[in-house]
C-alpha cells in the first residue's frame, strides 16, 4: 500500500523527497560539526590576540589586570585606551606581532605567578 | 574580512555596527554574530551602554529588512508581472501570494532571530509578493529586537569567549535551518502520501 503510494509520485514530488534526504544529511553534518567545534573550544579556551581587540578586551578575555597589559605595551597603567591593538602598534611605529608577543609574555608571566595579582602576593 | 570588520568597529564604533547589521539583513555576508557578541562584551566592560547597543543594532537590522522589502517590491513585482504577461502562470503567482499571506507572518518572525540565514530572501520575497508592509514591519521589528537582545546578552555573559561562542552559534544556526527544512519537507511528503491515498481510494459517486 505504502509502496504503491510512493510509486505513484510525480517527478517533482520525488525532487521533494530528495531534498528531504539532503536536508537530513545537511543537519547531521552541521550537528557533528557543532559538536567537534565545541570539543575544540573546550580545549582552546584562549582566543588568539587579534589586531581588532582593545587592551581592555584582552585583559577581560585572559583575566589579566589591565594595568599590567598597559605597562607591557608602553601605555600609562591606568589608561582606558579605546584604540584597537593594530592601531596602537601602528601609532607606536612597530609591527603588530611585536606588540602581541609582549602581551602574550605578560599573560604567561601573570599566569605563572611571576606578576602578582592586584592587591595580593605572587601565586 | 572578519578581522577587518571588527577593527573598523573597534575604531569607529556604533556607525559601523549599524551599517554591518543593515548590510547583513540585505544578504551581504558579514560577521554580524561575532560582532554582536563583541558589542555585548564591550558593554560588559563598560565601553558602551546596553540600551544604545540594543537600539542601534535593532535599527540597523530593521533598516536592512526594509531596504530588502522595497527592493523586492520595486524590482521583483514588475519582473513577476512581466513573466506572467509573457509566459502565463498568474494562477501560480496567486497561489504563492496566498501561501505567503497565510504563513508569511510566522516565517518572517522566526527568520529574524531563529532561522536567520533565510531572512534576506524572505525580505525580497515579501516585497515581491506584495505582502502587507504593516505586518512585515510589525513582526520584523519584534523579531530583530529579540535577535539583537539574545546576542548582546550572550556577549555580556560570554565576554571572555566571544570567538568560541560565535563559532558555535554560526554552526548551530545551520543546524536550525536544516531542522526547519527537514520538518517542512517531511510535512510536504506526508501531504503527498495522504493525497495519493485519497486519489487511489474508490469514489463511487464519480
Amino acid at each position: 500500500m505504502f509502496l504503491r503510494r510512493i510509486r505513484s509520485f510525480k517527478l517533482w514530488q520525488w525532487a521533494v523527497c530528495a531534498a528531504f534526504v539532503l536536508s537530513i544529511a545537511f543537519t547531521a553534518y552541521y550537528s557533528y560539526r557543532t559538536y567537534k567545534r565545541a570539543e575544540f573550544w573546550r580545549e582552546h579556551r584562549d582566543q588568539p590576540i587579534a589586531e581588532w581587540m582593545r587592551v581592555g578586551f584582552v585583559a577581560n578575555s585572559y583575566k589579566v589586570p589591565l594595568p599590567e597589559l598597559n605597562k607591557a605595551i608602553g601605555l600609562p597603567p591606568e589608561a582606558r585606551d579605546r584604540r584597537p591593538l593594530g592601531t596602537i602598534a601602528e601609532d607606536q611605529g612597530r609591527p603588530f606581532d611585536e606588540l602581541k608577543k609582549e602581551l602574550e609574555k605578560t599573560i604567561s608571566d601573570f599566569r605563572q605567578g611571576t606578576i602578582p595579582p592586584p592587591g595580593g602576593e605572587p601565586r | 574580512m572578519t578581522d577587518l570588520a571588527l577593527e573598523w568597529f573597534a575604531l569607529y564604533g556604533l556607525p559601523v555596527y549599524f551599517v554591518m547589521l543593515a548590510a547583513s539583513a540585505l544578504g551581504i555576508p558579514m560577521p554580524v554574530k561575532l560582532l554582536m557578541l563583541v558589542v555585548g562584551a564591550f558593554v560588559q566592560q563598560g565601553e558602551m551602554g546596553f540600551g544604545m547597543a540594543l537600539t542601534v543594532g535593532s535599527l540597523g537590522a530593521i533598516t536592512g529588512d526594509q531596504a530588502g522589502y522595497f527592493i523586492g517590491r520595486k524590482g521583483g513585482r514588475p519582473a513577476i508581472n512581466n513573466i506572467t504577461r509573457r509566459f502565463g502562470g498568474v494562477e501560480m503567482v496567486k497561489k504563492a501570494e496566498d501561501y505567503a499571506e497565510r504563513w508569511g507572518l510566522a516565517a518572517i518572525f522566526f527568520s529574524r532571530w531563529l532561522v536567520t540565514p533565510v531572512g534576506p530572501w524572505l525580505n525580497l520575497l515579501s516585497g515581491s509578493t506584495n505582502f502587507s508592509w504593516i505586518k512585515f514591519t510589525a513582526v520584523g521589528v519584534v523579531g530583530e529586537v529579540i535577535w539583537v537582545l539574545i546576542y548582546l546578552l550572550l556577549g555580556l555573559y560570554f565576554s571572555d569567549r566571544v570567538e568560541a561562542t560565535a563559532d558555535l552559534l554560526v554552526n548551530l544556526s545551520w543546524v536550525i535551518v536544516g531542522l526547519a527544512a527537514v520538518m517542512f519537507l517531511g510535512w510536504k511528503i506526508r501531504e503527498f502520501l495522504r493525497n495519493s491515498s485519497t486519489e487511489n481510494a474508490p469514489e463511487p459517486s464519480r
